[in-house]
């Protein structure tokens, strides 16, 4: 039989054992921490949001291999990344926080880039989130696209000085309020009007020693943004700055040149050119035949006139500039 | 959540764990019952009581039966009768603490009489007695005095000198509470931390009653400041006792026993005083008066049957320090921006100050011994604090406020003992206690200064502390127990129950916080503001602890006894789904929920084993060696936090043009908005400690005892707070590649994270997690010796060597900001944190002394030097400077870098940046200024035959003092001349430094004064 002081020393060990085991199995200390380890799923749709309007929609097309990146919030290092499949998506599984997506641009060429920049969304526990990442053509101003050095395509925006078919070339212009710039290659049907603040999805080029930018292909290559929108008053130029553009400053700007005399006899069926002076030098205008300017029998040496019109190089003199009405408010015989 | 009693083990959360459904609780406690039965219960000794115990023998050494022993209470006449067994043992048990004297009378014998035996509480007297045949006419005979002995069967680095022969009342500091007794005692420190836990984590138990658990939201004081000493007969500390009652506190218990009626009516007055004119110091101190008078009537209503004890306080204290700021240049140009710019005078900080304690107390108990076996005991306590320290009490910041916080505290207790009959005794506890706490502003003082730093300077005043707050907390007790005594066992058994219910504000809706870079941006009102508002809410909520104790001392042999008990004790926390309101948007964002993480119940098994040894029977020499584990109810601070804090509660911050300091600020000059809300992490709990101590004391007799021990304290489950809206990855590093998790701003010397740039979700602020994970180890070695006042002179030492360690940062439990992590996962985050406690002081040395003339006239003077290591802080940076924009700026680390001009100066200076050169500095790596104290007092006692007696009594108070204060702990400044530097892709920034040459110095210090008071004690 188990003596006392045994019997009393198992039951010690023993309750002391328990106690330890029970209290030793409660001790893991990972089940105490606190952590944030959920996931959400996030699938990114990337598509070339031609009517710019950030939905996908049937004019919008969807936009496969590229490389699309996942950025925790604040973060420099990418959170997840991957190329999108042939229909433009691409899913992830990430922490859930808040995110933004980048674009790899060297997967996407040209100046393509995400429409409204890096938007924030958060990724709850179990969100499964659809992310619409649109892409589009960068956008510039005029001043942008008159320095540009490559042609990649670009929306440019301004405020029209003409309608397409105003000169019968297929070039219009458009301007801000310091700069203007000549677009070629215009098809003459688009219903533009001055006026309206126009986008152009176009490349740069370079005409007459000047830069233009050239029109796209249709149908997603001009949006009409808003119309009757104030168009910057005209500078007011002696025939003679306005001859040289104020030394190629004002190209493709309106100009106004006031009280100018006809030195020259028009020609109708000619070339459609005066020749104008307000005694400081001699400004070819030219009248657009598509156009209705009157009786043009009224443009007669000696006649005076405030001319208001769009400056483009003269393409068979060097150096000199064009001035080109572009309706017929712009031409006023003075008495 | 649906409630159900279950044990948590293992495996993930809310999953793998085992479920313990009542029917098994109940089996445990069947389990915990017959192991009472099988392995032995319990000695009759409990919180409140101790034993008297013995053998009798005759002159051959024979034991001698039926022996009458009547023990006598010095002080109130009370009697006990017991007897010897065959065995020749006796025991009386539940004597309360106090001085007895021992008649042991037998038939043919000579009466043999053992006078002032010290009884403490919790304490095991063992005195062997040997009565001799008569040789001549029976007589009387008077044995020698027992108070040499005053640490028999106590000994250890537990038991403290105050229960011995140098008693509180000697001292001269009995104008303070129960926590003065701290001062003594070498295992604690000056920030009434024990073991290296904070003061909140040890307990306070009054006549076996444990008040209820102190909570952060409740502790605009120490607790033990509202229980004035005079109150009490006797007073301890304990951190090192098995046995089962004692209530599971992390750290330790203070506990007071009440001073009782005696058979004599008497009266006890006592008054002290003083003023400036008694002050000195480097300057004219302020213009003060500062006087405590009290009194305590007792007497016997019947003879030797009942008597009563009444007595109050009244105490006004002023304590006169020197200018908080210790600059005074800068603390002149930042006080007069204060007055000239907004009419706000700043004195109390830049002139010698006071530190008040206005304290109301009263006392009455009434005990009855209604028949020769049965007593009964009634106390009734009150206590009110309505004034507040000059300082935030956990931060050390200076107020310069009028935020008033009154402490009540009523207390009611009722104790019945019964001697059923010589073998079994039965007890029973009730205890009924009431606090509340509110701290409003008070018209008519000032303005109450929100926290607002000059970081330049360094400076930080006001409060960010809530206003207007209030909070009652109301516990009952209960406690029965059966004291069993069989042969050589003596066995216990008992049942507790602590029902505390509390009504707890909300703390963290802050007054707000102001940073400004210097004084002209301080004019400006040029900086940052931060502050936390919404509707106050008070979390109204019921916890349990109930406790099955059961506990055998067994003495195989007079040399030899074994203690063995086992305490189940069953934890219910609040009922979470009806307390803790839902937060759908961070459950959906998350999956973390807030509100389904509270269990139910718990159930906790706590062992404990002591064995103490006289080798060889040797009287003079004791071993004692033990371990036991408690386990501690959650705190109820933090309960409540989350409780409030599910939510509803905005911040607004902002940077840059504010509106006029001291004014709230919110949008638009603080747009930054975001919802604070605390989730509670899974199994949250309360702490669990296992602590091992053994111990060697040495008896000399007459002489007195040394005494040697070493305890080692492991506690787990310590709450621990992290930011879980902190964005999980850097978004950049510094120069030194420390992460930094949002966008940083800089204007001269101040340095923070962009509102809201660091943050995971939007729409949310800080999300505290309160996970208990943490852990604490202490190491302790205690040597103490004492010579009793026997003679003219009493003399005892005491000295502790320790060290902690934690991965809790306990900072400042108010100011949540201390405890983000600077380190993101993977960064050795664990390592820098698992490191030295913030309450980590290696040594400590108290040294007392007590010289007394007998006479006509008596004098006493004694003297008690205290000495203690610099508490440890970590070199970083100033309030102001948050070095990886988490959001905090008392967190970040140094990186110790050599090439910045003025670091060579400072590594020359402070080894303890040499051994961090080229890293970033250790956690609590350096130390302040080590902390002096000496106090004296010269008491002369008149008395006259008539009993009268008048005790004039003169203290010098800080005849010896060293500052303490705030220290800069800023390695390196901000160049205000330099800006940031980023790299091109954003992902370093470089920060511009200046090593600081105040670095160590104090900021603000904490400086008494000399003074001398006055006081008069007369009894009659």
């Amino acid at each position: 039989m188990m003596s006392p002081i045994r019997r009393f020393l198992a039951l010690l060990i023993s309750s002391v054992c328990v106690a330890i085991t029970i209290n030793a199995c409660e001790s893991t200390p990972g089940d105490r921490i606190l952590a944030i380890d959920s996931q959400g799923s996030v699938v990114a749709l990337l598509f070339h949001d031609n009517d710019r309007n950030s939905v996908f929609s049937a004019a919008d097309q969807r936009l496969p291999g590229v490389t699309v990146d996942l950025l925790m919030r604040g973060a420099t290092e990418l959170t997840a990344g991957g190329v999108t499949d042939s229909a433009g998506f691409r899913g992830f599984s990430v922490p859930v926080g808040r995110y933004t997506v980048q674009v790899a641009a060297s997967s996407l060429g040209d100046s393509m880039e995400v429409a409204g920049g890096n938007a924030e969304f958060t990724v709850g526990d179990g969100d499964t989130l659809t992310v619409l990442v649109p892409l589009h053509y960068k956008t510039v101003t005029i001043a942008e696209a008159r320095v540009l050095t490559d042609r990649a395509r670009r929306w440019v925006k301004g405020i029209a000085l003409n309608a397409p078919i105003a000169f019968a070339d297929s070039t219009m212009h458009i301007t801000s309020d310091s700069v203007a710039i000549r677009i070629v290659n215009v098809r003459p049907n688009l219903g533009i009007f001055p006026a309206e603040s126009v986008l152009f999805l176009s490349r740069k080029s370079t005409r007459n020693g000047q830069p233009v930018i050239e029109a796209g292909t249709p149908p997603y290559d001009m949006l009409i943004v808003a119309s009757g929108v104030p168009v910057p008053p005209p500078d007011s130029l002696s025939t003679l700055a306005a001859s040289t553009a104020d030394s190629a400053t004002r190209d493709a700007r309106l100009a106004k040149v006031a009280a100018a005399t006809i030195s020259d006899t028009i020609t109708i069926s000619g070339n459609n050119v005066l020749t104008v002076s307000d005694g400081s030098g001699p400004l070819r205008v030219f009248l657009s035949p598509n156009i209705n300017f009157g009786q043009r029998n009224r443009f007669r040496p000696g006649v005076k006139l405030d001319v208001v019109g769009v400056l483009v190089p003269d393409a068979t003199n060097a150096g000199q500039w064009v001035l080109k009405p572009r309706i017929s408010p712009d031409v006023v015989i003075l008495p | 959540m649906k409630s159900g009693t279950h044990v948590m083990c293992g495996g993930p959360p809310g999953r793998r764990e085992s479920v313990l459904r009542p029917r098994a609780f109940v089996r445990v406690l069947l389990f915990g019952l017959l192991a009472l039965v099988h392995a032995a219960g319990a000695g009759a000794q409990t919180l409140a009581t101790g034993i008297l115990q013995g053998v009798v023998r005759d002159e051959a050494g024979r034991p001698l039966n039926a022996v009458t022993i009547t023990i006598t209470n010095r002080s109130n006449g009370q009697r006990l009768i017991t007897r010897s067994n065959r065995s020749g043992t006796y025991s009386s048990d539940l004597l309360t603490p106090g001085r007895y004297d021992a008649l042991y009378e037998l038939l043919g014998y000579v009466p043999q009489v053992l006078e002032d035996i010290l009884i403490s509480a919790g304490s095991r007297r063992d005195l062997g007695v040997r009565l001799e045949a008569p040789r001549g006419p029976i007589e009387r005979r008077v044995g020698t005095s027992n108070a040499a002995l005053t640490i028999s069967g106590q000994a250890g680095p537990d038991r403290y000198l105050t229960t011995g022969t140098t008693s509180t009342a000697s001292m001269p500091f009995d104008a303070e509470g129960l926590g003065a007794l701290l001062r003594i005692a070498t295992m604690a420190g000056s920030r009434h931390e024990v073991l290296g836990l904070p003061a909140s984590l040890t307990g306070v138990v009054v006549d076996g009653i444990p008040l209820i658990a102190r909570s952060r939201v409740m502790s605009l004081y120490p607790r033990d400041v509202g229980l004035p000493l005079s109150w009490f007969s006797h007073v301890g500390l304990v951190t090192s006792d098995v046995d089962v009652e004692y209530p599971g506190s992390a750290a330790g218990y203070l506990i007071g026993y009440t001073r009782r009626g005696g058979r004599q009516m008497a009266v006890h007055g006592f008054g002290d005083f003083t003023s400036e004119a008694l002050a000195s110091g480097d300057q004219p101190p302020a213009s003060f008066s500062s006087y405590r008078a009290g009194a305590l009537v007792q007497g016997s209503i019947v003879r030797d049957t009942a008597s009563f004890i009444v007595g109050g306080e009244i105490l006004r204290s002023r304590t006169p320090f020197a200018p908080f700021w210790a600059n005074d240049s800068t603390a002149g140009r930042i006080g007069a921006a204060a007055q000239e710019e907004f009419g706000i005078g700043l004195e109390s900080l830049t002139q010698p100050s006071l530190s008040t304690l206005d304290r109301t107390s009263a006392f009455g108990r009434f005990d009855f011994a209604f028949s020769e076996t049965s007593s009964l005991s009634l106390r009734g306590f009150f206590s009110e604090i309505p004034e507040p320290e000059p300082v935030e009490p956990w931060t050390g910041i200076p107020l310069a406020s009028a935020i008033t916080p009154r402490f009540r505290e009523i207390l009611g207790t009722a104790t019945m003992v019964s001697h059923i009959d010589d073998q079994l005794l039965g007890e029973v506890n009730l205890g009924l206690e009431s606090s509340r706490m509110a701290a409003t502003t008070t018209a008519g003082r000032g303005q109450a200064l929100p926290g607002t730093t000059i970081v330049d300077a360094g400076y930080s005043f006001g409060s960010n502390e809530a206003k207007d707050i209030t909070g009652e907390q109301l516990a009952f007790y209960a406690r029965g127990a059966l004291h069993i005594q069989s042969g050589s066992h003596w066995r216990k058994i008992g049942l507790t129950a602590w029902l505390p219910n509390y009504k707890l504000p909300l703390t963290l809706a802050r007054s707000g916080e102001f940073l400004f870079a210097n004084v002209p941006d301080f004019r400006d009102s040029f900086g940052y503001y931060r502050t936390i508002g919404g509707s106050p809410s008070t979390a109204d909520f019921s916890m349990r602890r109930i406790s099955l104790v059961g506990q055998d001392a067994w003495r195989p042999n007079p040399g030899l006894e074994i203690v063995a008990g086992l305490r189940v004790t069953s934890f219910t926390l609040p009922d979470d789904s009806t307390q803790i309101t839902p937060n759908q948007l961070w459950f959906a964002l998350t999956g973390l929920s807030n509100f389904p993480v509270l269990s139910s119940s718990s159930i906790e098994l706590e062992p404990r084993f002591q064995m103490t040894v006289n080798p060889g029977g040797r009287t003079d020499i004791q071993l004692r060696a033990g371990i036991a584990v408690d386990a501690d109810i959650a705190d109820p601070g933090i309960l409540a936090e989350a409780i409030n804090d599910n939510g509803g509660f905005i911040v607004n911050s902002g940077f840059g043009q504010l509106q006029k300091w001291p004014r709230a600020n919110v949008a638009p000059v603080a747009p930054s908005r975001g919802n604070t809300l605390v989730v509670l992490g899974p199994k949250f709990r309360g702490p669990r400690t296992t602590r091992a101590f053994g111990s060697v004391t040495l008896m000399l007799g007459a002489q007195g005892a040394i005494s040697a021990g070493v305890t080692v304290r492991r506690t787990e489950f310590l709450p621990q707070r992290v930011d879980l809206n902190l964005q999980p990855v850097a978004s950049s590093q510094d120069q030194f590649e420390r992460p930094i998790y949002g966008r940083l701003e800089k204007r001269g010397s101040l340095l923070i994270a962009e509102p809201d740039s660091n943050r995971r979700f939007g729409g949310f602020e800080h999300v505290w997690g309160l996970q208990a994970a943490g852990q604490s180890r202490y190491f302790g070695l205690d040597i103490m010796a004492e010579r009793p006042l026997i003679g003219p002179l009493g003399l005892f030492a005491s000295y502790t060597y320790s060290s902690a360690k934690d991965d809790w940062l306990i900072g400042s439990p108010s100011d949540p900001f201390t405890q983000l992590r600077p380190f993101s996962d993977g960064d050795d985050a664990d390592d820098w944190e698992d490191g030295r406690s913030d309450l980590d002081v290696p040594h400590r040395i108290a040294i007392g002394a007590e010289g007394r003339l007998e006479g006509s006239v008596s004098a006493t003077l004694s003297a008690l030097f205290r000495y203690q290591s610099g508490y440890p802080f970590t070199p970083g940076f100033r309030a102001g400077v948050d070095a990886n924009a988490d959001g905090s700026w008392h967190n970040d680390p140094a990186y110790i870098d050599e090439s910045i001009a003025g670091t060579g100066a400072l590594l020359d200076s402070w080894p303890c940046l040499k051994e961090d050169a080229g890293g970033f500095a250790q956690r609590n790596a350096c130390r302040g200024p080590s902390l002096k104290s000496l106090d004296a007092r010269l008491a002369v006692t008149l008395r006259r035959a008539a009993g009268y007696s008048a005790t004039f009594v003169l203290d010098g108070l800080n005849l010896m003092s060293s500052d303490d204060g705030i220290v800069d702990r800023a390695v390196y400044l901000l160049d205000p001349a330099r800006n940031l530097e980023f790299s091109a892709d954003g992902k370093s920034v470089t920060v511009p430094l200046v090593a600081n040459p105040r670095f160590g110095q104090l900021l603000t210090r904490f400086a008494p004064q000399r003074h001398v008071r006055l006081g008069l004690r007369v009894s009659f």
